[in-house]
């Protein structure tokens, strides 16, 4: 009896002494990361302290702070950021079985300094009276003559919007980018306003034939409280481009430890249970992300649209090149 | 902001073209029209609904007096979205008057204008209304021994008498517009503060951003001194301690209905229809309120009594000093602490972080980074010309001859302070810390940057759901921002009456 009180005194004190915490620097802002950091709380008694902002300044907030960085951990909801944190040396390896077994090894980074935790996939949203999905191909497809005027998406600073123009000049090139970006602002119907809600909106009301946006604004759409966003999701129908070839681009969210984390091992753990089933399907269920973990499935709206061919290029060539998209779309006059 | 500027100058790179003169022409047309449009319309809005509110008694009067206010408790993107919900495709309108085909497309440059003045114009109303309260009997007087009209009589000599406060009310309007960025970047109007953003964070070019933060200053100054040529030719003193404040006057039959109906079509725009949107996201979201959003409530209530105060302090010293020790220095300062309002929250936020950032590294341990000092410190160099507008016209307003009396009788200064200035400021003092109050409430992208963690305010939650695009969601939380900021306003507004100013 002495002797496990003394022992559950010992844990006591130690779980006390070892003031457990993990501190979160996160671009994710949704509702879904916030009942999955109290249920890691619950589980683990580590208290999960979170700041969010966007990610160009958490990154900066990173670089900043240098050494006296109070995070252990940085979440970005786009590859490309992550990459600029890793490139700035503001993220550190992390060795870690769970990771390599919950993760895909196309969506961790090879010297294991991001692990991606959701996915979203760029696609074509369409108007069905408007267009025939026969003259849907590839991301260049829409650059043909015969869409003009009428295709929309969202400005080229949109995180999602430089990810895409970076996963062609990967797989096609700078020069051929540079025409994607040309004929793609020659077809605009408008420049470039509004959320993604907006551009599903637009295509629903006749604006515009054609928008590319991110599936995850359409699963919210499609399960939200508002009946009328839910009939504007229901009338226009989606098209996953570039299956026949390189296969439909797809953006993370995704997690990396810091440089100089003072609770690393935390760190990881946070990052571990995120990867794990549970936390997978909250991120599906809650969010309408595509999961990670390969054995968690996505929420039925998402899983309705079916399965389609990703692009599996490495996220690292994406981020690499970013700045290089940045330049192409200013050059291609994409507002 | 000095941090901010020895920054650039150390990592910045002057030599490039990679921000052409083309785009830079482009950024200062957008913002040119955008922010002449606001003017007028923050201008014509904020004048009748103050001069209306001040000066007559109508059906409705007390009611109005509090609705022209509120408008100013929405962040400018949030009455963006609920326009945007109203007047969109399928949206409320068209729902309304049970026909699809209903819609008008308010996300461009015209839009932008209509929200800013919308949601800006209780600036003018706020800062003029205790202009044209105060006007003295004597002014009265002598329109009437003149036998002008009204009409003549008010563009002649009231609006005249009230200008500098209606100019430092659209000032500030100008300036908040200037540094908005989530609003003209939903609208797709490219102003400056879009470019700093584009070039700094989307496109990682600090000197491009460099660029076009020194342009958008150059262009700041030229308002700034345009606004102290006109005020030179307009300055006037009427003294708040005359002898008889002149009473409203009571407007009756058509008048009457006339001024309620100006009033409540002015309200309707900025006020209601805005408010009924949220109100009926508030309904659709109902089953599934977030009641936390009360946590959330009591960290912007914390942060913003005790910044506003520190800030309406260090205002009232900054005037102070100036009326009393006259010096270049002061003058300096106190005209470079007024360009903070127009530069855009996430630099200054960055700026500060890079200042306690070196700080902690001098000292060689954490102080600053990530306190609330620095949160306030933030507020105060952006918010800083909020606050000392309203002091400055209140201190304008007191005559040189009190100064002189008060120095006559030998007291202390600083029983000056407390028993002569601070009684006859009082109005001012107050409409200077409601609009601090305000402003800070709503205020995103510094204290995204600076707060410490777990310490989210209702403008970041606001924040969050919008940008998840789930609007309804934002419907709750904007509510109850703004019915924090209605008490306020009636708190202040009870003072105002009980002690007649």
């Amino acid at each position: 009896m002495v002797k496990k009180l003394t022992l559950s005194a010992i844990l006591l004190a130690s779980s006390l002494f070892a003031a457990s915490e993990v501190n979160v620097y996160s671009h994710r802002h949704y509702d879904s990361d916030k009942i999955l950091f109290k249920k890691f709380e619950e589980n683990t008694g580590i208290k999960v302290n979170v700041v969010t902002a966007k990610a160009e300044e958490l990154v900066s907030k990173l670089a900043i702070e240098g050494e006296n960085t109070p995070a252990d951990i940085l979440i970005t909801a786009d590859i490309g950021n992550l990459y600029e944190a890793k490139t700035r040396n503001l993220l550190q390896s992390i060795e870690s079985k769970t990771l390599q077994e919950n993760i895909p090894s196309h969506l961790r980074d090879d010297q294991n300094q991001w692990f991606a935790l959701t996915k979203r996939a760029r696609i074509f949203v369409y108007n069905p009276s408007k267009i025939d999905e026969k003259n849907l191909g590839d991301y260049f497809s829409i650059t043909k003559p015969e869409f003009k005027g009428k295709i929309i998406t969202r400005s080229s600073t949109n995180a999602y919007n430089k990810s895409l123009l970076a996963s062609i000049i990967a797989n096609h090139g700078e020069e051929k980018a540079l025409e994607f970006t040309k004929g793609l602002v020659d077809n605009f119907a408008y420049n470039p306003k509004g959320g993604d809600r907006d551009q599903i909106r637009a295509v629903a009301a006749g604006d515009a034939d054609l928008a590319i946006v991110n599936t995850y604004y359409l699963g919210v759409m499609l399960n939200g409280k508002d009946k009328k966003d839910l009939e504007i999701a229901k009338s226009v129908k989606i098209f996953f481009p570039a299956q026949e070839t390189t296969g439909t681009h797809i953006n993370i969210s995704g997690a990396g430890v810091t440089n100089f984390a003072k609770n690393k091992e935390n760190a990881v753990k946070l990052i571990e249970f995120l990867s794990s089933e549970e936390a997978q399907a909250t991120f599906a269920e809650g969010n309408h992300e595509y999961p990670v973990n390969a054995k968690v499935k996505p929420s039925s709206t998402v899983s309705s649209w079916g399965t389609f061919k990703e692009d599996n290029i490495s996220l690292n060539e994406i981020g690499k090149n970013t700045k290089k998209a940045v330049e192409i779309a200013t050059e291609g006059n994409w507002k | 902001m000095l941090a901010l500027l020895i920054y650039f100058v150390l990592e910045g790179n002057f030599n490039n073209d990679f921000i052409k003169t083309k785009v830079l022409l482009e950024y200062t047309s957008n913002t040119s029209f955008l922010i002449v449009g606001t003017f007028i319309f923050v201008v014509i809005l904020g004048t009748i609904t103050s001069y209306l509110s001040a000066r007559f008694e109508y059906f409705g009067d007390k009611f109005f007096t509090i609705c022209f206010i509120l408008p100013l408790a929405y962040p400018a993107y949030i009455l963006g979205y609920a326009y945007v919900g109203f007047f969109e495709y399928r949206g409320i309108l068209s729902e309304i008057v049970a026909n699809n085909s209903i819609r008008y497309d308010i996300l461009n440059v015209y839009g932008a204008i209509f929200v800013f003045s919308i949601a800006m114009f209780p600036y003018v109303y706020i800062l003029a209304r205790v202009s044209f309260a105060s006007i003295s009997s004597t002014v009265f007087e002598l329109v009437s021994l003149q036998q002008m009209n009204p009409i003549k009589a008010f563009f002649k000599v009231y609006f005249p008498l009230a200008y500098p406060a209606i100019f430092a009310g659209s000032i500030l309007a100008i300036m908040e517009t200037l540094s908005d960025y989530g609003t003209v970047l939903y609208f797709g109007v490219e102003t400056f503060s879009f470019g700093i953003f584009k070039s700094w964070f989307g496109y990682g070019d600090l000197a491009g951003a460099i660029n076009v933060a020194i342009v958008l200053l150059i262009f700041v100054f030229g308002i700034l001194w345009t606004e102290s040529i006109i005020r030179k030719k307009y300055r006037f003193v009427s003294s708040t301690h005359s002898a008889k404040k002149v009473s409203k006057i009571r407007l009756k039959g058509k008048y009457n209905i006339f001024a309620f109906l100006i009033s409540f079509v002015i309200a309707s725009i900025s006020l209601f229809i805005p408010t009924s949107v949220l109100i009926y996201w508030f309904i659709l979201d109902f089953n599934t309120l977030d009641f936390t959003t009360f946590g959330y409530l009591l960290n912007t209530l914390q942060l913003n009594i005790i910044s506003s105060a520190v800030i309406i302090s260090l205002s009232f010293i900054v005037i102070y000093m100036l009326r009393f020790y006259p010096s270049n220095i002061a003058n300096i300062t106190h005209k470079i602490s007024i360009l903070g309002y127009s530069i855009p929250g996430a630099v200054v936020g960055v700026g500060l972080l890079i200042f306690s950032s070196f700080l902690d590294k001098s000292l060689g341990f954490i102080l600053f980074s990530g306190t609330f000092f620095m949160l306030i410190f933030a507020y105060a160099t952006r918010y800083f010309a909020s606050s000392i507008g309203s002091i400055e016209n209140g201190f304008s307003k007191i005559d040189s001859s009190i100064d002189d009396a008060s120095k006559i009788f030998g007291k202390s200064e600083l029983q000056n302070i407390f028993k002569v200035y601070l009684p006859l400021m009082r109005p001012y003092i107050l409409s200077g810390f409601l609009i601090l109050y305000i402003d800070i409430a709503k205020e995103l992208p510094a204290t995204l940057i600076l707060r410490p963690f777990n310490y989210d305010t209702l403008a970041i939650r606001i924040y969050e759901l919008a940008s998840n695009e789930m609007l309804y969601k934002v419907g709750f939380p904007s509510l109850v921002l703004i019915i924090t900021t209605a008490i306020a306003v009636m708190l202040l507004n009870s003072k105002f009456v009980r002690r007649k100013i």
